[in-house]
């Protein structure tokens, strides 16, 4: 409150004088009956200080008279008296004008593309679908229509999104999407008699039942086709029940994956040839050398923007680089390129498993490598079987 | 009903009029706000002297200030040693 006051008597100026001589005490009392305010009266050294504001120091000539006071002004506080200061520095009011004026323009432009929802399509076909829409860093954001480009998403994914939405907060556009995922399969409901049986060999760690009656404990170990959740029930009178069994078992099992890769598929690796840059500003580009890249060079572009407390600007450094396949093969190209195709097939063979310890064994054979792994991994176990009844 | 009335005007209590007669409010001894005051009598380093209707009320100590001072009211800080009161 009190900083509340301070700015409001700061805007609307005010002065510190000094009285002395003649009758203080009547001064005041004169003051305060023509309604001129004055606060923090304080006597110091044979002279009473106090602050008025400006418009009310110029009623007070009157009082002088009567009184037979000397008043002094011994300090000016106000924004007036601050811009009077500072009036030669004329640089400094445009240059502020000017930021301000910046600021407010450059928040009608997006800035910043957020996807949130996204888990097999890439970020890179996203932002493009986004873009043939009308949405890129620098879209002016009152001639976009957010409704109307987030249906059109929808329409443009081939049935892999199901729902999107662009909501634009500030400068920065988020698209939030839901992937169509398997969901035909789910509504697929078997309702026929069935067993669940285990699809390898491991050590059981979690079985939970929901339909049917459990064969197996945690702890025990199971080989490829052991019966883990039974679909048929027996009950105390001889007659028997079936079910479509149901559960979630979690087993630790071992497995290999085992890459040859031969030296004579590929001629060698990539070396980079040439490399252009360009600074980048929302939608402008300013070249930082005099080479021009043409579509045709083999190469690819990658951005470096600058980042805010985890936000990306669109300001920064757009490299493109030119590349070109080596005519020999070494060893060591050889070795790379058998270690990034097996990461890509290891990947794709436990991305949904979890993996509590690998093992890897690499062997070079007739200029081509060998690499094997053997993991322990946790995983679900089970597939249904049916169950064939005779009528 | 007239009886009732009497009765009351009887035992009612005399209210003090805030017209006439100051309000003092005092927070420890740092500051003191009266209102109904017509002016200051005195004030120098260790003293400040307001005057109210019939009553003249002298603060006494170090500091002693006026924090503000609009109509009849007066707001008076500082460490107050003493406070007193005289009749006018």
């Amino acid at each position: 409150m009190k900083q509340l006051l301070d700015l409001f008597r700061y805007l609307k100026c005010f002065a510190e004088i000094s009285i002395s001589g003649g009758f203080p005490e009547r001064f005041l009392n004169l003051c305060n009956r023509e309604k001129i305010y004055l606060w923090d009266v304080m006597y110091c050294n044979g002279s009473v200080t106090a602050k008025i504001y400006c418009r009310d120091f110029l009623r007070l000539r009157k009082i002088r008279s009567k009184t037979g006071v000397k008043i002094k002004i011994t300090r000016k506080h106000g924004l007036l008296f601050s811009l009077k200061k500072n009036k030669k520095r004329s640089v400094l009011f445009i240059g502020t004008a000017v930021a301000l004026l910046f600021m407010l323009v450059l928040n009608r432009f997006v800035w910043v593309i957020d996807i949130k929802g996204n888990e097999s399509l890439s970020r890179t076909k996203i932002l493009e679908a986004a873009a043939e829409l009308g949405l890129r860093s620098g879209t002016l954001v009152p001639f976009f229509d957010e409704g109307k480009a987030g249906r059109e998403i929808v329409n443009l994914s081939d049935g892999k999104i199901l729902w999107a939405a662009i909501n634009i907060k500030g400068s920065k556009a988020v698209i939030e999407i839901r992937e169509a995922s398997g969901t035909e399969e789910k509504k697929e409901e078997d309702s026929s008699p069935c067993n669940i049986v285990a699809d390898f060999d491991g050590i059981i760690l979690s079985c939970e039942t929901y339909s049917g009656i459990a064969a197996t404990a945690k702890g025990n170990a199971v080989r490829v086709g052991d019966i883990l959740i039974s679909g048929i029930s027996e009950n105390s009178d001889g007659s028997v029940n079936f079910h479509n069994a149901e559960g979630k078992i979690t087993a630790l099992h071992k497995s290999e994956l085992e890459l040859v890769f031969e030296e004579k598929q590929k001629a060698g690796k990539l070396s980079v040839t040439e490399k252009y840059s360009k600074l980048f500003a929302f939608s402008l580009q300013i070249p930082l050398s005099l080479k021009a890249f043409g579509d045709e060079e083999n190469g690819f572009t990658y951005r470096e923007a600058l980042c805010l407390d985890g936000t990306v600007l669109p300001f920064g450094i757009e490299h493109k680089v030119c590349v070109c396949e080596g005519t020999e093969a070494t060893a060591e190209s050889t070795l790379l390129e058998a270690v990034d195709e097996f990461s890509r097939l290891e990947y794709e063979k436990y991305k949904n498993t979890l993996i509590t310890s690998a093992e890897y064994k690499i062997t070079h054979s007739n200029g081509g490598a060998k690499i094997s792994s053997s993991y322990e991994c946790i995983d679900f176990i089970g597939k249904k079987t049916d169950i064939l009844q005779e009528n | 009903m007239n009886k009732y009335k009497e009765n009351i005007k009887l035992h009612m209590p005399a209210l003090p009029n805030p017209h006439l007669e100051p309000i003092i409010e005092l927070t420890s001894n740092r500051e003191a706000i009266i209102e109904g005051c017509s002016g200051i009598v005195e004030y120098n380093d260790g003293k400040a002297a307001v005057s109210c209707k019939s009553l003249l009320i002298a603060f006494e100590g170090t500091d002693i200030s006026l924090k503000t001072l609009s109509g009849d009211c007066v707001s008076v800080t500082g460490t107050f040693s003493a406070i007193s009161f005289s009749s006018l």
